[in-house]
């Protein structure tokens, strides 16, 4: 009988090792409730799913419980019916009333599957109720779902491949106007303006060809149609759903009045500002024309008689004449200073960064302001410790104010030199790069410098020169000097000159 | 050598002084007040230069050097634009009209007429005369 001894032992000699790995894969599958019973429906295997279901330690429960105390009583009929199933067809699967420990019942889906040996005879089966665990996460997961529906800010309405709308939620009723029921099954282009209907199902079935997130803001114009028939701009995002029931479309519908009438005010602020500006620039450039055009004629007769083409000059007339043409271009020097100092203030200053040599530039400007020097006797020096120094900024201004700085070096001063100095200054990244003007002129007090470069402060000349600048000059070109990422400094001292130092970014 | 100049300006103080300028220097200057005379006379008198200003009543100077160069004798004769806008973009505008060169007002009248003598000679200068700013 020792044959008979071992066959009810639920396992297979031959299977011993493999099944003992199951058995502990199965006693330690938490989430699954599996019962596994001898021929005579006695419990051998106990798992700790059925421990969490049925309320019975395994110790109570294997080899001293059969399947007939798991259920609720009066279900012996059944009971042989599924044992008498299984065994023939393999598996049976149907309603079940367990007995819990405590007492409580409950009707849960059970599958049962037999065990046999290879010679086909039946050792025993599986007992596997969809546990109480399961329906009740699901029932949470549902429950959970409904509220992040409810919660969501936007109005949500899932629809079919055939765009039938299967869920809305209480969003979409306030922002329709429409009662929920009013809406479950019905085609989803009833809330789609008349006019976008006809190609609302094509753009659908493309969207179930290749279905994708899209988010909001995707740049397209959208409209919702209220149930008492009015319009409002919306936004839209739609999200694939995978379900049991197949593929469905989830979107988000955003009414985006609010943001639509902002815009149109920002646009047309925006369009009132761009038109403001351009009268301005019109009314610079005009004012530029129209008073530059009679200076013309100023400073250009004033240079005939000058150049004496009509004839010789007394010396009264010549010095009057003189008079006129230099506050002629001081004129004309305001009138120039204004107009950049008015595209600064526009931000219409175009710069064309490029690779400067300042050296050269030193050079550039020296041979310019040459003259200039030489007729008040003064020697105009460039010195640099190297041949070249490159830097990245705009040739055009750079020139600018080094011209002012050279400019006005000669203009104070009365006897020495002017020297333009460049030298390379290593830095935290790059090497700066300081271009020196300096001067062995009247020299500047300490209270004047702080003012030297607020717009219309002019330099007292302590000579008998009169004043030529605007005194926007260095205004002007500490402007530019910030433009370029730079900024100009001054020391001075009183009888002992000026130096005046730009500081460029290297490269 | 002596040139025939013909001066488009509707400005009569800055005509004159343009004028003033090119005899005292010995050149044949003709006058014209607008686009359209310019045009005339230029076409009549087939002067060896042309200094037209670019802000005219009417007829602009770019409209004057376009109805110039689609004349088969004036094509290749110099113009020079002279004008008193000194907003950005302007210069590049003339010299990319055609224009064969650029002076802006107010001129130099020491350099004005030695300016369009190296134009006459040269044909398109390299580099537009632009006089220093103050």
């Amino acid at each position: 009988m020792s044959a008979i001894h071992h066959d009810p032992d639920f396992e297979s000699d031959t299977h011993e090792g493999a099944l003992a790995l199951v058995e502990e894969l199965l006693a330690t599958s938490v989430d699954a409730c599996i019962v596994g019973l001898d021929r005579e429906r006695r419990v051998r295997l106990w798992n700790d799913g059925a421990v969490r279901h049925y309320g019975h330690t395994a110790l109570e429960a294997v080899n001293l419980l059969k399947l007939d105390d798991l259920v609720a009583p009066g279900q012996n009929a059944l009971v042989d019916e599924i044992f008498r199933v299984a065994s023939v067809a393999g598996s049976w699967s149907g309603n079940v009333s367990l007995a819990h420990q405590d007492g409580s019942l409950a009707r849960r889906r059970c599958d049962v599957t037999v065990r046999k040996n290879q010679a086909g005879s039946v050792l025993g089966f599986w007992f596997v109720p969809r546990t109480v665990a399961d329906g009740v996460q699901t029932q949470r997961a549902d429950e959970l779902f409904r509220a992040m529906l409810e919660s969501a800010p936007d109005a949500m309405v899932v629809v079919d491949r055939e765009g039938v709308i299967v869920l809305v939620n209480s969003q979409t009723e306030r922002l329709f106007g429409y009662e929920r029921t009013e809406l479950l099954g019905k085609p989803v282009e009833v809330l789609v303006p008349p006019r976008f209907r006809p190609r609302h199902p094509e753009h659908r079935s493309g969207y179930f060809r290749e279905p994708r997130v899209r988010g909001m803001g995707t740049g397209l114009d959208l409209y919702g149609l209220r149930k008492d028939g009015s319009e409002f701009p919306v936004e839209i995002s739609l999200s694939p759903l995978e379900t049991k029931a197949g593929l469905l479309v989830s979107s988000s519908i955003r009414d985006c009045t609010e943001r639509k009438r902002i815009e149109h005010k920002l646009e047309e602020k925006h369009a009132e500002l761009q038109r403001a500006s351009q009268a301005k620039d019109r009314f610079l450039a005009t004012m530029s024309h129209e008073l530059r055009t009679p200076l013309n004629a100023i400073l250009g007769f004033a240079g005939t008689l000058l150049m004496r083409l009509p004839g010789p000059l007394t010396s009264d007339q010549e010095r009057q004449l003189r008079t006129i043409d230099s506050s002629g271009k001081h004129l004309l020097s305001l009138i120039n200073d204004l107009l950049d100092l008015a595209k600064i203030e526009s931000g219409k200053v175009e710069l064309h960064i490029e690779r400067v040599d300042c050296t050269s530039m030193a050079r550039e400007v020296a041979a310019a302001l040459q003259p200039l020097a030489a007729a008040k006797f003064l020697s105009l020096e460039i010195i640099s410790e190297a041949r070249e120094q490159w830097v990245l900024t705009d040739r055009r201004a750079l020139n600018q104010i080094l011209l002012n700085l050279a400019n006005n070096a000669i203009k104070y001063t009365d006897r020495g030199s002017v020297r333009i100095e460049i030298v390379g200054v290593p830095g935290d990244s790059a090497h700066n790069v300081e271009m020196h003007v300096v001067d062995t002129g009247v020299g500047i007090e300490a209270v004047d410098q702080a003012k030297l470069f607020q717009a219309f402060h002019s330099r007292p000349t302590g000579g008998s020169q009169p004043h030529e600048g605007s005194g926007l000059g260095l205004h002007l070109s500490q402007r530019l000097a910030v433009l370029l990422g730079g900024e100009i400094r001054v020391e001075s001292a009183i009888g002992r000159g000026s130096r005046f130092t730009l500081v460029l970014k290297g490269m | 050598m002596s040139m025939r100049v013909l001066v488009i300006e509707d400005n009569a103080a800055n005509l004159e002084l343009m004028t003033y300028l090119l005899r005292a220097f010995h050149h044949v200057a003709i006058e014209a007040r607008d686009g359209e005379t310019g045009i005339e006379l230029a076409l009549r008198e087939e002067p060896d230069l042309v200094v037209c200003d670019i802000q005219l009543p009417e007829l602009d100077g770019y409209g004057v050097l376009s109805a110039l160069r689609s004349s088969p004798r004036m094509t290749t004769k110099p113009v020079i634009a002279v004008t008193a806008q000194a907003m950005t973009g302007e210069r590049a505008r003339i010299l990319a009209a055609g224009f064969t060169g650029y002076i802006s007002k107010p001129i130099d009248p020491l350099t004005f007429v030695s300016q369009l003598v190296e134009f006459a000679q040269r044909g398109r200068p390299t580099a537009p005369v632009d006089p220093p700013r103050g």
